[in-house]
């Protein structure tokens, strides 16, 4: 098993640590709106989540890539833009499914979560443990039972 | 084995990276291409500035040879054979195979108008095309003001190479014969704002407008005369009016064509040792019937992967390709997805001109079929948007009740895209049945790992 | 990106002038931010004996040096003003994700001038800054307010602070409220915002707050967090939220009931932080940076009847957040309701069309009181408005809200609704606003802290019942109060011009963990002493407002009932507030003269001479 950022919901608070960690990680500054792993905040569901790059198996980002600008860390697995290689086309940004491949404005270049080479500081920052880096036997897992939250408490809204 | 490769591009590259992966180098692959293999999409930026000629290469000698390629750059394949299994090149030699691979990409269409082979006339579609650009402002410098171009064509290719152009400081006017920017691209409303934004940056557009004649001076600049009667001082004049299938290969040859080469979802032709990928191809479209050209990067490395796994022997089908694209149009950020000038469709539109928003979810049944987004560039949250519209249709997931809340709330689309479980679903998607491989080739072999941060070393040191 | 501390926002309605100026350097050194900074502008800038619903009233928002960063509940804003309730000085806060916002835009404060005329609301994009139309969220309650305006503006990250129709109606307690359920709550500044016709105002940033030495600046940051992570106080907010707190001003007497005519309720446990976490909650939730998450998200019980809680499908929402304990208190022990789903209910309901639920539920409670004794008589009001009665409850929060009916009588505030009535002893509070949710005859040391507090009673500026119930004090007596009103007001004012939740205090982060923050975020050496003093030129800076605004000692008092009713039974039976024993410690240790003025030699000291 490789090692994962591992999501649980039903933790997380909506607080932005997570988002205030990676941004100042990403620009050195304490911005959320440059963070790698972002917050949905769902308060009619009751329901937050941070998301970010699942490193997922099919690498939409890295297969779209024109200049092949994203590698594979081989400490982490992590997909990783290399930044001296990336012309800023966007291109991963819009072949990623997730929406979590961004393109950085200060820099023109891609950006996505790298796992900080394997000490993620959205998990360091995260105080209700809702972001965990640790073995996981499937990227994403926590995904399909958030989203079957999020839409009962939706269409149980909608009854009322 | 045999394969043979025609091609440089990402479905080529794309093709012999799968193969390879599949078999470990246990076949022969010739690759035949009269251009370096490099990215034709990186070309804008080395006009910029942005990277150097080096960074546009997608593949060295050494690559090839560590993937057990032959390759025969610089000649042209002028020929093919499909039933006999061979290829001619231009040097008169021929290449026996057992599978073709044709990505032989597109050409820019040269618009039949007076002074169109004039010096500083030119597409920017090679290597050689970008590199008289740069010679040419070069030459420029000593008259000691930024080079005038004339844009002509503000389609996707255009805007990009504008976009170029503008990160250079050159002086650039626009020319573009239908009546908005990025025609193929935006809808009117949404081209209306990349126009207002180009507007406040000092460059002027001439939509519903087409080059008459382009005459030589005196002086060694071009005059551009224009169909609304001005006329434009130009050093260089950049054509971008569109491309078209380099079908010249296989014309007579018995591979059925339509607007581009035939291919079923394995990407083979009607013979089915005969392969064609990328800009060439006319496939499978997403969610829809029939097949199209989808003469972009992505499409170009899905053909290429596709046919890549089946020259191996391993059935791949393909799903369809999506039509999609992103330009940063001098720091607004245009993207459109699908069938997003779709008529007959609900839509759901946010429109902001004072902030350049705008956004257009199209609905067909109980799906995304179509989207458009403009956006300034420092606003992530969009990308985030982007991102997931592009998950909805990539699964072409059902909305159920979410449908009318995304028509009520098209600003809110995280909240669909969790509950209807797109991403559920594309975990669990891969294109070959197997984990993406990253590319074997790293322009300048930059090592892939991660730099120290010290910003990130502060923060996670815990005191 | 921008400094710790930088730019100002200053907007103009009437004329529609926009300006960005460069905060004065010597003002954020004596204030450092917040607070205490909107305080020096407003004290500077506006006529402190203006009608505070007139266009000459100043409405400034305010953030602070660690709003924004990664300080544990590093959210806040305050929004200083003369207020529409109390006519003194005001500094309402609120956490969410607003401030924060503001300031990654490139704003510390915003300061908003005259009245447009017509509504608007302002939009913030970095140097974007527009006043655009408002009509179309006119009339409109919150909620819908910021949906439409992301819908609008096509800003998913778009941040809004608005005020429902409660400030459009100058309702005199009507609050500010930002992200949907966060609130700039007393003193009605959303009346003032209503009488200058502005809306809303949405922000979006995309730049960052910059940090002068970060190494320094996270190791504090990270005490921080150490030090609150298991301690029990944070624990306790994490778990049972403020309405925890009911269970301790039940047992002493001190839990304030039907307009507080009782000091204890018989339904408390109704309205408890256990029972609503075992059986309306669903989820914490957390203000921006906020590692405690002390919110409470609720839904009603499925089987509350459908009547009590579906009365106006014009309000009608699924879901909401609260209520804390002094809205639990407020709507329901206070009115004697101890029916949580109406509770519940009416909080949403005030959340949602903006009024303060503390001033709602009290002026309310006002209100059934003078029915109950047959003041107001059937004919004039709409159903009875017994106590205990959840129908009355619902209805008249949101006849508050519009003004229909005799809401428009409660939209005034007990206290001139008391006075209109001939019947001022209903009016419990001070400086015209309402009384939070503790009995000063159970807690004496709340006594002096409502009576001196610079915008009338007020639980947030000193509060005494922890260490009144900790065997420290008697919470019968005056001895010691006024002294620790005096530094427990000046240490949380300092705290409050920093941009952090109050809520840190208790949660394992005192005053002292903030300071090596607010140090290594400027880059300016700053001791707990010199918060402390910030806090105190803070303070008397407010006061100095109030004086000129002719308030005068006789404002510095409590209602006949703590002074001279005593609760008849209970834990604080037989006590009354011994007021006049307080008060003159509290000025003498202020240094301040009889008539409660400060005295030169103390303005001198605090560097106010000049002010």
């Amino acid at each position: 098993m490789t090692r994962m950022l591992d999501i649980v919901p039903d933790r997380c608070t909506g607080c932005m640590q997570c988002e205030l960690a990676c941004s100042w990680v990403q620009t050195g500054s304490f911005a959320p709106s440059r963070s790698l792993i972002r917050v949905s905040v769902f308060d009619e569901e009751a329901s937050y989540a941070p998301i970010t790059c699942l490193q997922c198996d099919e690498a939409w980002c890295m297969n779209a890539c024109p200049v092949n600008a994203i590698a594979v860390d081989p400490a982490t697995g992590a997909k990783r833009v290399v930044d001296p290689l990336c012309i800023g086309c966007h291109l991963c940004t819009i072949a990623c499914p997730f929406g979590t491949v961004f393109t950085l404005p200060q820099s023109g270049k891609a950006a996505k979560c790298d796992l900080c080479g394997g000490q993620p500081a959205c998990a360091t920052a995260c105080p209700t443990q809702a972001i965990v880096y640790g073995e996981s036997p499937q990227a994403g897992r926590w995904f399909a039972s958030w989203g079957a939250k999020v839409d009962r408490n939706f269409v149980a809204a909608g009854d009322a | 084995m045999h394969h043979v490769i025609i091609g440089g591009g990402p479905a080529a590259t794309n093709a012999v990276e799968t193969i390879r992966q599949f078999d470990g180098g246990r076949s022969d692959i010739t690759l035949v291409c009269d251009e370096p293999a490099h990215s034709r999409m990186a070309l804008p930026y080395w006009l910029a500035g942005d990277i150097g000629e080096g960074q546009t290469h997608t593949g060295d000698a050494a690559y090839f040879a560590r993937l057990k390629v032959a390759t025969r750059f610089g000649v042209r394949a002028t020929a093919v054979d499909p039933q006999g299994k061979t290829v001619t090149l231009g040097d008169g030699s021929h290449l026996a195979f057992d599978n073709l691979l044709i990505a032989t990409g597109s050409s820019p269409l040269r618009p039949s108008i007076p002074g169109a082979d004039l010096p500083g006339v030119t597409p920017l579609w090679s290597l050689a095309d970008t590199e008289r650009v740069l010679q040419c402002a070069a030459s420029l410098q000593p008259a000691g003001r930024p080079p005038r171009a004339v844009l002509v064509g503000a389609g996707f290719i255009g805007i990009i190479v504008l976009n170029a152009m503008l990160k250079r400081r050159w002086q650039v006017t626009v020319v573009e014969r239908e009546s908005q920017l990025l025609p193929r691209m935006l809808d009117v409303p949404a081209a209306g704002h990349a126009r207002r934004w180009l507007a406040a940056r000092n460059v002027a557009v001439h939509c519903s407008a087409t080059v008459q004649r382009i005459r030589p001076q005196a002086d060694g600049t071009k005059a551009v005369d224009l169909s609304d009667g001005q006329s434009l001082a130009a050093d260089l004049v950049i054509l971008a009016t569109g491309i078209r299938p380099n079908l010249d290969l296989v014309r007579g040859s018995g591979i059925a064509t339509g607007e581009a080469i035939l291919v079923n979802d394995r990407m083979q032709t009607n013979f089915p040792h005969v392969y064609a990928g990328g800009d060439v191809a006319q496939g499978p479209v997403l969610s829809a019937a029939g097949s199209a050209v989808h003469p972009i990067q992505p499409t170009a490395v899905d053909h290429g992967r596709v046919a890549g796994a089946n020259m191996a022997g391993h059935e791949v089908r393909y799903p369809g390709s999506l039509a999609m694209n992103i330009v940063d149009i001098g720091g607004l950020q245009g993207a459109s997805f699908g069938r997003w000038d779709d008529a007959a469709a609900e839509t759901a539109t946010i429109d902001h001109p004072a902030g350049f928003i705008y956004r257009k979810l199209v609905f067909r049944d109980d799906r995304i079929s179509g989207a458009i987004f403009v956006g300034r560039a420092d606003d992530l949250g969009m990308l985030t948007d982007i991102g997931m519209v592009k998950g909805l249709m990539q699964t072409a997931t059902r909305l159920g009740p979410w449908r009318k809340y995304l028509q009520d709330h098209p600003h809110d689309i995280r909240r669909a895209y969790v509950a209807t479980g797109a991403a559920a679903k594309l975990v669990a998607t891969t294109l070959l049945g197997r984990p993406a491989q990253a590319r074997q080739f790293h322009s300048g072999s930059a090592a892939p790992t991660t730099a120290a941060n010290a910003a990130h070393a502060v923060f996670v040191a815990k005191g | 990106m921008q400094r710790p501390m930088g730019r100002l926002l200053r907007v103009d309605l009437t004329s529609g002038r926009i300006a960005t100026e460069d905060i004065r350097p010597d003002w954020q050194r004596d204030y450092l931010g917040g607070r205490g900074l909107a305080a020096r502008y407003l004290c500077a800038e506006l006529d402190p004996r203006v009608d505070p619903l007139s266009p000459a009233n100043r409405l400034i928002f305010a953030t602070g040096p660690l709003t924004g960063t990664p300080v544990p509940c590093g959210a806040r804003y305050m929004v200083v003003t003369k207020g529409a309730l109390t006519h003194a000085i005001t500094t309402s806060n609120s956490g969410g994700h607003w401030g924060p916002e503001l300031r990654f835009a490139g704003y510390d404060m915003v300061i908003v001038e005259g009245r447009a005329p017509k509504p608007v609301y302002l939009y913030i994009c970095n140097d974007h800054v527009e006043l655009r139309d408002a009509k179309a969220y006119w009339g409109q309650a919150v909620g819908a307010t910021e949906d439409g305006l992301r819908r609008e503006l096509g800003i998913p990250g778009l941040r809004v602070a608005c005020i429902g129709p409660g400030g459009e109606k100058l309702v005199r307690f009507a609050c500010i409220m930002n992200d949907k359920h966060r609130a700039a709550g007393r003193s009605g500044v959303g009346a003032v915002m209503g009488s200058k016709n502005l809306k809303a105002i949405a922000v979006r940033g995309t730049g960052g707050v910059e940090v002068a030495e970060p190494a320094a600046f996270m190791k504090a940051v990270w005490a921080m967090r150490a030090a609150m992570q298991d301690h029990p106080g944070r624990m306790a907010f994490t778990e049972l939220g403020t309405a925890a707190t009911i269970d301790m001003t039940q047992a002493f007497g001190g839990l304030p009931t039907r307009n507080f005519l009782a000091g204890q309720f018989e339904h408390y446990e109704n309205l408890s932080g256990t029972t609503i976490r075992e059986t309306r909650m669903v989820a914490n939730k957390a203000c921006f940076a906020c590692t405690i998450a002390c919110g409470r998200v609720t839904r009603l019980d499925p089987h509350a009847p459908r009547h009590l809680v579906n009365m106006h499908p014009r309000n009608w929402k699924r879901a909401g957040e609260g209520p804390e304990y002094e809205n639990a208190w407020a709507l329901g022990a206070d009115c004697g309701v101890g029916d949580l789903d109406a509770v519940i209910r009416a909080n949403w309901l005030c959340n949602d069309l903006g009024l303060d639920p503390i001033s709602m539920g009290a002026s309310l409670a006002a209100a059934m009181e003078l029915y109950e004794r047959g003041v107001i008589g059937d004919d004039q009001v709409e159903m009875p408005l017994r106590f205990g009665s959840a129908e009355a409850l619902l209805r008249m929060v949101e006849a508050t809200a519009y003004r229909e009916g005799f809401g428009d009588e409660i939209a005034e505030g007990s206290k001139r609704m008391g006075e209109k009535f001939r019947h001022p002893e209903v009016f419990m509070g001070v400086k015209g606003q309402e009384f939070p949710a503790y009995d000063p005859r159970a807690f004496q040391g709340m006594g002096v802290a409502f009576a001196t507090c610079n915008r009338g009673a007020c639980h947030l500026r000193a509060w005494t019942p922890g260490v009144e119930t900790s065997g420290a004090m008697d919470p019968h007596t005056p001895a010691g109060k006024s002294e620790w009103v005096v530094i427990e007001q000046n240490r949380t004012t300092a705290h409050d011009n920093t941009g952090t939740c109050m809520f840190i205090g208790g949660s394992g982060a005192p005053l002292e963990s903030l300071a090596p923050c607010t140090a290594a975020v400027r880059g300016i050496p700053c001791s707990v002493d010199d918060l402390v003093r910030i806090g105190e030129r803070t303070g008397n800076l407010e006061r100095l407002f109030n004086l000129k605004a002719g308030l005068t000692r006789a404002d510095d008092t409590l209602p006949q009932r703590l002074l001279q009713d005593a609760h008849q039974s209970g834990p604080s039976a037989g006590v009354v507030v011994n007021l006049d024993a307080m008060l003159p410690v509290y000025y003498r240790e202020r240094g301040w003269s009889e008539a409660g003025v400060p005295t030169r030699e103390k303005l001198a000291e605090l560097g106010l001479a000049s002010v």
